[in-house]
């Protein structure tokens, strides 16, 4: 991937958690982010239309939480419904899926996206993404997120 | 008057977010009906009276497109107001769903003062 593309797919990330959440990234070097012993959960969802590609963030479930916390406002005695965790991240690629086609491809360009879907997984699937080529690591407050783009062009 | 608001989005997050930023930013309502997708607004809507719609585009079952295109079919459905908010930033997806009635077009994530600015434009306050 190239540089280009890489601070293109940052700055799409960062755009969305701040403006969505007020969260803050910072890109890492991956190897900072081998398995910490949390629950991971990762989000996948795909495009048609003027190109085809798909997208795939993956994180910890105490940033789904604290992600969750913000989005919704909540009070620090609050807790999310479990039931909103997957949807608050699943959220966020969703954006910034939006907010990547435009980005790549310019606002005159049609786009049929999926439903992003999430699923809960282990350690192994977390270092499995996290060691791919595409996989691109970043610090979100204190919480590591990883995300891929694939671009079919 | 106090309005009946309809958010359609398959998010609940979403649909909080929203119903949130609607009770924040001082719009007179009287009740937010929720559905998560077009074909569970389009039953809402035989239900109850609705005034204003936010909907989502990409949703499973029914799509926002699909629904906003059934309202257009409906002589009384069709003078509901609809905002679309969505991660979608297709200029030309854009114009299309202004060419069937849509009245706003709302980028995710959104700022509540951009909602209020325009539900006040569209039921004609300041």
């Amino acid at each position: 991937m190239s540089e280009e593309m890489e601070e293109m797919i940052v700055d799409a990330v960062s755009n969305t958690f701040e403006n969505l959440a007020f969260m803050f990234v910072e890109e890492v070097d991956k190897s900072e982010l081998e398995n910490t012993g949390d629950e991971y959960f990762i989000s996948k969802m795909a495009y048609s239309g003027d190109n085809t590609g798909s997208l795939v963030m993956a994180t910890t479930k105490q940033m789904c939480i604290n992600l969750a916390t913000n989005i919704l406002g909540l009070d620090d005695d609050e807790e999310p419904e479990k039931s909103i965790l997957g949807d608050a991240f699943n959220e966020v690629l969703n954006v910034v899926c939006g907010q990547l086609l435009a980005e790549k491809y310019g606002e005159k360009a049609i786009f049929d996206l999926t439903i992003p879907e999430i699923s809960s997984v282990d350690d192994k699937k977390w270092n499995e993404f996290l060691e791919l080529e595409e996989t691109i690591g970043i610090m979100v407050d204190e919480f590591p997120v990883l995300i891929a783009a694939y671009f079919n062009d | 008057m106090s309005i009946n608001v309809l958010v359609v989005d398959d998010s609940k997050i979403t649909r909080s977010v929203i119903k949130k930023t609607i009770k924040i930013a001082g719009i007179d309502f009287n009740k937010i009906f929720e559905a998560e997708n077009g074909k569970e607004a389009l039953e809402v809507l035989g239900n109850e009276w609705i005034d204003l719609i936010f909907t989502d585009i990409n949703m499973p079952i029914m799509g926002g497109a699909e629904m906003i295109e059934k309202l257009g079919d409906d002589g009384l459905l069709k003078t509901i107001p609809v905002i679309v908010v969505s991660t979608e930033r297709s200029q030309t997806r854009i114009e299309q769903l202004q060419k069937c009635g849509v009245k706003a077009y709302v980028k995710k994530p959104f700022h509540p003062e951009e909602i209020k600015k325009i539900v006040d434009d569209i039921i004609g306050r300041d």
